[in-house]
């Protein structure tokens, strides 16, 4: 009676420990983010709370239907059977009969014959969710060599079944991590898209969307240089402009529009990855990637970005995640770069390139309300090409007009750039816009602006140097004038009296208005 | 709490026996310091080795799994394993899970040194 009483003590005490150490294991499942750890001390923990030594872990992997080891020192492979995996889905949490293996699991138990012998034989459970395999907890003997009791059993099919429910769970949580951790690099990708298209899309000039195309292109996907191939109708070659990356480069390249990658772009309209092969040498690349740049099916340039930078060495461009991005930006570039060519098609005088009188007549207004509302000063230019008629004469219509081509170059070239508006007033009269500028800094920037051309060595068609000089009137709004008309009335004053002393001169308008 | 758990080995000049001695909680890290310090030792070849726990009071599940894995060692190599100083709660513990059944207690190290030598 005594003894009797005694062993159910011992049972219940004994109980009471599985039970604690189940407390343990729920603790680790729930509170360990590491699976590889917490699935160790799970392990652990079961041996311990029914007194076995030895106890692996085989984690299924669907990639490759194979179960790996987690918890011993040998890494251990098992391959799985389509029969075998749905046996441990079917039978999950409860004890495989190992003493008479039901047949689903012959051709499991015969292929892996070599690697079971030196895992834990004891006791085999299934772990699978919702039809999902999970993996196998094998366990070795007890210490006391004695078979699990029935209480025992229950409780090791209960730990089974958590213990595939949070791995499940964490499998789920990993999925999840990864797919957040995607989506938040595509909104990240998405944002800088924006706010590149956003700044391209902000200009009008055609140089400066290139040239922000380029450099933008090139950050979007850690490329180290590229530049834009400019297609023109009938072209053998296509010249790179806005090259970014090849400093030491003076001469801008140019490639035969026969080259096979330009041919596959040009046709497909596709992106075509650059390999050592497609780039010559004096490039200095290994990669790169050609994105065709297109607006209603008219490719206009070649977007090309080379060697993208990886932890100080090169590596090639990415077809699933850089070459999109490009892309989306080339397209979004396009559409800037039509507008920006419609634009200058009405603005932009079509010999000269400086800007037509209308838009400059209306910049003019503009600024002149600005200059008062801000109480600042806004001054123009107007010029005229001194004896101009006798290029015409002496040379022709076409010396005539590659005078004028000079002289408007130089002006762009000497005025501030995204400031200043120089425009073709008509014949060869010409015009600057200088916003924000008071009369001594006008007279300082004509001058400027007159030496320059008076600096140029136009050679002839005979060989001969031409000299080239202009004369140069200068007014300053509310100075010498009270609206813009007048304004150019003063400027044009001045001009006059610059012809009159003699030309190739610049006067300041003399007559102020009363404040 | 951060467990801080130290553990030091003695071994017989004569290479008859070893001890291990702990000071601390016994749980996964401190189980698989003790598994590893046997392991080592009977690679040294020492087949008898004596646990001296007079420092810990208190082995969780992870700490007895890693006890009777170093005692399956033990008797695969027919060694001989003893524990000594054993707390009440630790002794209770090694009852329930019928590890005293498979290596001897010893109230302190004196004896648990005899004991494995008689063995």
């Amino acid at each position: 009676m005594v003894e009797d009483q005694d062993q159910g003590d011992h049972a219940l005490e004994r109980l009471l420990y599985i039970l604690s150490a189940l407390g343990e294991m729920a603790e680790q499942m729930t509170t360990n983010p590491n699976p590889q750890s917490s699935i160790r001390a799970i392990l652990r923990m079961a041996g311990g709370a029914f007194g076995i030594g030895r106890g692996a872990l085989m984690l299924y992997r669907p990639e490759d239907r194979a179960l790996e080891s987690v918890g011993i020192e040998t890494p251990t492979q098992l391959s799985v059977p389509a029969d075998a995996r749905r046996f441990f889905i079917a039978e999950g949490g409860s004890p495989v009969d190992l003493e008479d293996p039901h047949e689903a699991l012959a051709e499991f138990l015969a292929d892996n014959a070599t690697a079971l012998d030196g895992l834990p034989r004891a006791v085999w459970l299934p772990l699978a969710v919702n039809r999902h395999f999970m993996g196998l907890l094998m366990l070795g003997e007890k210490l006391s060599r004695a078979p699990l009791s029935q209480t025992e059993t229950d409780i090791l099919t209960l730990i089974a079944r958590q213990l595939a429910v949070a791995l499940h769970n964490y499998a789920l949580k990993t999925e999840l991590m990864a797919a957040n951790m995607q989506l938040g690099l595509k909104v990240r990708q998405l944002e800088q898209l924006y706010d590149i298209s956003r700044d391209i899309s902000s200009s009008l000039d055609r140089g400066r969307i290139t040239r922000e195309l380029i450099i933008r292109a090139i950050e979007l996907v850690d490329a180290r240089r590229g530049f834009l191939l400019t297609v023109s109708e009938g072209a053998e070659s296509l010249d790179a402009v806005a090259m970014y990356g090849f400093e030491e480069r003076e001469q801008p390249f140019s490639w035969p529009v026969t080259a096979p990658w330009i041919v596959e772009a040009l046709r497909g309209g596709q992106p075509v990855m650059l390999t050592a092969d497609d780039i010559p040498p004096e490039l200095g690349a290994t990669t790169g990637v050609a994105v065709p740049v297109t607006y209603q099916e008219r490719v206009f340039g070649v977007l090309v970005v080379f060697d993208k930078e990886a932890r100080n060495t090169v590596e090639p461009f990415d077809p699933e995640e850089d070459v999109p991005l490009l892309v989306n930006l080339a397209s979004q570039a396009a559409t800037a770069i039509e507008n920006a060519r419609l634009y200058e098609l009405a603005t932009v005088d079509g010999l000269t390139k400086l800007y037509i009188r209308r838009h400059f007549e209306q910049r003019l207004a503009e600024e002149v309300r600005r200059a008062g509302r801000y109480d600042t000063k806004v001054s123009i230019m107007i010029m005229d090409i001194d004896h101009f008629k006798r290029f015409n004469d002496t040379y022709g219509h076409a010396t005539g007009d590659e005078v004028l081509r000079v002289v408007a170059r130089t002006i762009k070239s000497s005025v501030r750039e995204d400031l200043d508006v120089p425009a073709r007033f008509g014949g060869e009269e010409m015009l600057v816009l200088m916003p924000e500028t008071d009369v001594h800094g006008a007279w300082s920037m004509a001058e400027r602006v007159r030496e320059a051309i008076e600096a140029v060595a136009l050679p002839g068609p005979k060989g001969e140097i031409m000299q080239v000089t202009v004369s140069v009137g200068v007014a300053t709004w509310p100075t010498h004038a009270r609206d813009e008309d007048a304004l150019l009335e003063a400027a044009d004053r001045a001009l006059y009296r610059s012809k009159q002393a003699g030309r190739n001169r610049t006067t300041v308008c003399e007559e102020a208005v009363a404040p | 709490m951060i467990n801080q758990f130290a553990i030091t080995t003695q071994k017989d000049p004569q290479g008859r026996f070893a001890v291990i001695h702990t000071d601390g909680y016994i749980n996964n890290l401190a189980g698989e310091r003790i598994g590893e310090a046997a392991s080592l030792l009977m690679a040294e070849g020492y087949s008898r080795l004596i646990i001296n726990l007079e420092k810990s009071t208190v082995i969780n599940s992870i700490g007895i799994s890693i006890l009777i894995e170093i005692i399956e060692k033990m008797q695969e190599i027919h060694g001989v394993l003893a524990f000594c100083n054993l707390t009440k709660t630790i002794h209770k513990t090694f009852t329930i899970m019928g590890l005293t059944q498979y290596a001897a207690l010893y109230e302190n190290e004196a004896q648990a040194i005899r004991g494995v030598l008689e063995t």
